[in-house]
Formats: C-alpha cells, structure tokens, sequence
C-alpha cells in the first residue's frame, strides 16, 4: 500500500537547482495551502539562499523526504540566458553577472552557449541527488502538475498545485552546434533525468 | 514530524530537532510548534498571499483550536516529542494567582490528557518543572538562539563615545509589568538624566519622559529582524552608554527564556544589569559568559521577591548608574573582557545549548530503549 500521511509522519523540503525556472516557494505554496501539507513542509532560509544540495539538505534533516525540481538542460539554458538578458532587470544586474561570472558572453545566445564550455552551469544532479540517490519525488516542470500527483495522494488532497506545466519553446534558440554544447556539458542531467531535445516547437 | 508554526529564525533549534528526532527508533508523534499555537490570546486572521513571499507560514487563519486539533487528530503513537518555541506566558498568567505561567499548565494537562503517552517536551524555558511522571523536559536554549546565522554575521559595536554624558541603556517596549516597574523605579530614583532610556508606554508612567524616541515601526519586513535593528539603530545607543539594564521578556515568573535582548547587551559591550527570573544571572555564568561580577553587584539575583529584586538590582548598582567618569574608566581596562563575551555569544552558547540538549536526550532514549 502507498504510504500517507495518514501512516507515515515524513515531513518534506523542496530542493531547486540554481537557475531553475520555478523556485522552491512555488511547490510550497501548494502546501501552505493544503489543510495537512501545511504541517509537514519544512523551510530553511539559510538553506533556500544558499540552495543548499540534497546532500546538505539530508544531513541537516535526517529522514526527510525530498522534492526536486528539474527542468529541460536546454530550456534552463534559454531560461538563464532570458533571466539575465531580461530588457525589465536593470543593467547593474547584468554587470553583476558579468563580474561574478567573467567567463559568459551575453551578446547573444550563441555565444552564451559558446561560453558555457569555458564556464559551465552546474548539472542539476549537483543539487537533486546524493551520491547515486536522487530526491524522492522528482518535478519535471514541464510535467509538473503529472509529476506532482504522487505528492497530492501522499496527503490525500484534491488542492491542485495551481501552476503550469513550463514550456519556454527553446527550437528555435539553438543551432546545431549550440544544440550539442549543451547535449555534451549536460550529458549527466540527459541521461539521469531522461530529457532529449524537442524538435516540436 | 508535524510543524504547527515557527517563528522567524528558528533554524538552530529547527535543525537541533530534526536531527534528535532521527535518533530515535519506537515509534513517536513529533510536533514543533511556536507557543503562540495554544496562547489562549491569539485569533489571527491573515492572508499568507498579501504577503512576500519568504516564508510566510505565519500567516494565515489560526487560533488555539486549529492547533490544539491538528495535534490531538496526529497523536498515534504511545511516545510524543514536543519541541515548542518561545515563552510560555501569555497575556492571560496572573502572577498573583499561578506559580507557572498560564501556557506551562495547558502543557500540563495535557500530560494528564494522555496518562498512558510518555512525552518528551523540549522548551526553551529554563528551570520548567512541571513534575508529571510521563513528561520529560529538556531545555534548548531561549529565543537567544534565534538568527544564529545573522548573530554570526554581526560585527560587534566597534567602539563607544567616551566623551558621552550617559551611563547606561535602557530600553522598555512591550509593556510588561517589571518594565513598568523599571522606568517608575528610575524616575523615583532620579536616575533617568543619566542615561538613555526608551519607553514605548509613556503614558502609563506619569513624571516621566524617554530619553529615546522609539517608534514600533522597527522592522519592515514582517520578521524579527534583530540584527538589523541593532545594527541599524540599537548600536548608537550602545555607543553612548556604558551599562546595559537588561530588561529580559520573563521575570515574575520562576522560569525564564532568554532572548536577543541578552544577545544585544553583549554584541553592544556592556556590563549588564539583568532584570530577569531569579537565577538569570548564576545561569549566564554556568554558561561560561563573564557577567562581570568583579564590577556589576549580583546580589539581586538570588532575591525571589520580585519587587526587591528590581530594587537591589538599581540601589547596589547606583554609582555604576550614576558615576561617569568610573563607568567611562572601567569600561576602558576590561575590553578584551567584552571581546571575549563576543566570541562566547558566537561560539560557545550554540555549543552549549545543543550539547546539553543533545545529552539530555540520549540518555532519556537509552534510558527508555526509545
């Protein structure tokens, strides 16, 4: 029989990698408003700042069950390209990526791409498995609200998790070579997470 | 483990009970809870989404009842933990009437509600006895241990004024009786001219004027921000004074939890004055902090009475109040005396609490082949 919270007294932290395109608060919210879920996430301001790894994440909490959220390595690569180059977020944010990161080249998306070989974006397996164990539940978020369906029965609850499945529509973003920079540096995320470019839109 | 709600910073004691939790292996019914769940006082009616977005589980609907129900529909099981934050006196604890504080007795009852439970209650209140047979209790530290992350962050103050007319701080802001008490005693003593003092209820105290203009609009973001404010604000007052009448959250009561304001007096380079329970300060020295007992006269601190306390408190420490240019020099050769309080504040106090915690605990389980 699936466990419930009715039979099983876990409590529950959701684990975001860095540049991801929903953060840990958009699943919480979910649980803040589900009349039991409420009690059984836990938060850590520390942790959330820092994004904090699973393995981190276990070690300050023993026998918590973990939520992880992953997306698409190549809609997060449009998604962090699109955050930074955000025409709203005033220039002092891009210099600052700049000077954090002097690697990256934001003239244009191509060679932002290009420049991940020099500099490259963690894999989300950094922060959603430890060691050879990945998170509990894992949240595509392109197939959030499918994904997020165990969770709901965990705590018997019909509250829907009131987001959207993510759909950035990436195609057209890349060439060929971009394509592969990003199947290569990802490769782990690829294989652990089970994505493949979508040649549909 | 079901989380009933935390308070702002928690994150030392948070980790602290996950992390005991998993230690034990029979089957148990975990709570954590801010006091405020069963303080018969609060009705609160929030929206969490008129709220920004971090962490915000404080705010919703909520009132004794919801908690009360939510712990009574998750007891299972023939061992409950309780980890519970904060104070235990509500608006509602007559001093005259009950020994413990009002919340203290609901804990109380409810071991008596389940006879056949054993309940592990970790609080932190020190010298709670509640002397049920099924209930242990083991304290983790006050709300002094709240913002740990940020306390590590803070400089301490860099330097006072010498050339300051004012002896000491004190500062009065929710209006409880020992501070009423305080600011009359001052007045009547004629001690006010000496020294910075705050007084957010004024008017309840006739003959008397603040020499600090405080404002409740000290945090804009929803939380305790205590860093900020002493960083922002509290420092200046640290700079000019010298001694720190600390003016704690318990003090009628036998059990006491200590808070930032302690934390303050000691990031502030101060020598303190504790208005607090009886034993506040022999605990601090037990600790390991200097309470300067060679300079600040703790006699008041065994005195039960708290009334005399109070008076003692003021009456043996008037030339320290008083006397700036001795205040000024004493401050002056015992220096390194406050840096070393610093890196206590910093280090050893966490070190402490989580390890008498911790010892507590396991002997308990191993006792109780938990």
């Amino acid at each position: 029989m699936t466990a419930t919270y009715k039979t099983d007294d876990s409590f529950f932290y959701v684990v975001a990698p860095m540049r991801c395109a929903y953060s840990p608060w958009f699943v919480y919210k979910w649980f803040f408003h589900d009349g039991v879920g409420r009690f059984r996430a836990v938060r850590d301001q520390e942790a959330e700042e820092s994004k904090f790894t699973l393995a981190d994440i276990e070690d300050l909490y023993p026998g918590v069950k973990s939520i992880g959220l992953v997306m698409d390595p190549w809609a997060r690569a449009v998604y962090a390209y699109k955050e930074v180059i955000d025409p709203k977020k005033p220039e002092s944010y891009r210099d600052r990526v700049k000077s954090n990161y002097p690697g990256i080249d934001l003239s244009s998306f191509s060679k932002f791409i290009m420049s991940l070989t020099k500099f490259p974006m963690l894999p989300q397996r950094h922060w959603l498995y430890n060691g050879d164990r990945p998170v509990d539940y894992l949240l595509r978020v392109e197939h959030i609200n499918e994904d997020f369906k165990p969770i709901q029965d965990y705590f018997c609850s019909s509250v829907p998790l009131g987001l959207k499945d993510y759909d950035i529509g990436y195609k057209s973003y890349f060439t060929k070579s971009t394509r592969e920079i990003i199947q290569k540096i990802f490769a782990e995320d690829i294989d652990s997470f089970g994505y493949q470019f979508k040649d549909g839109k | 483990m079901n989380i009933l709600k935390r308070p702002p910073g928690d994150q030392f004691t948070f980790r602290l009970f996950s992390q005991l939790l998993s230690k034990v292996k029979s089957p148990k019914d975990s709570f954590y809870l801010w006091s405020m769940c069963f303080d018969p006082s609060i009705d609160n009616h929030f929206k969490y989404e008129d709220f920004p977005a971090f962490l915000p589980e404080h705010y919703y609907h909520e009132n004794e009842m919801i908690y009360r129900r939510t712990m009574m529909d998750n007891i299972k099981n023939d061992l409950i933990i309780l980890g519970v934050k904060d104070h235990l006196t509500s608006r509602q604890f007559n001093p005259l009437k009950e020994r413990f504080p009002d919340m203290a007795i609901w804990l109380k009852q409810m071991a008596n509600f389940y006879p056949d439970k054993h309940i592990i209650l970790f609080t932190s209140l020190e010298n709670l006895e509640l002397d049920e047979p099924n209930m242990d209790i083991i304290p983790w530290g006050g709300d002094i241990t709240n913002h740990q992350k940020e306390y590590l962050g803070l400089e301490s103050l860099a330097g006072k004024n010498y050339n300051s007319r004012y002896n000491y701080l004190s500062l009065n802001r929710h209006p409880r009786p020992h501070r009423i008490m305080l600011v009359s005693k001052l007045r009547d003593l004629k001690l006010t001219e000496h020294g910075l003092v705050s007084c957010m209820f004024k008017n309840q105290i006739s003959g008397f004027e603040p020499t600090i203009n405080d404002s409740y609009e000290i945090y804009n973001n929803f939380s305790n921000d205590n860093v900020n404010n002493f960083k922002n604000k509290l420092a200046n007052y640290y700079k000019e004074t010298f001694v720190e009448i600390v003016a704690e959250t318990s003090y009628i009561e036998p059990v006491f939890n200590l808070t930032e304001k302690t934390l303050n007096s000691i990031y502030g380079k101060s020598f303190p004055i504790f208005l607090s329970s009886a034993g506040t300060v022999e605990f601090l020295r037990s600790m390991g902090m200097d309470v300067f007992d060679d300079i600040v006269n703790h006699n008041y601190d065994k005195i039960i009475d708290p009334g005399a306390r109070l008076h003692r408190a003021i009456t043996d420490n008037k030339e320290l109040l008083t006397d700036n240019v001795k205040v000024k020099t004493l401050h002056q050769k015992n220096l390194a005396r406050f840096d070393n309080n610093v890196d206590f504040a910093k280090n050893k106090m966490y070190n402490f609490y989580a390890t008498r915690a911790t010892k507590q605990f396991t002997k308990i389980i191993n006792d109780r082949n938990l």
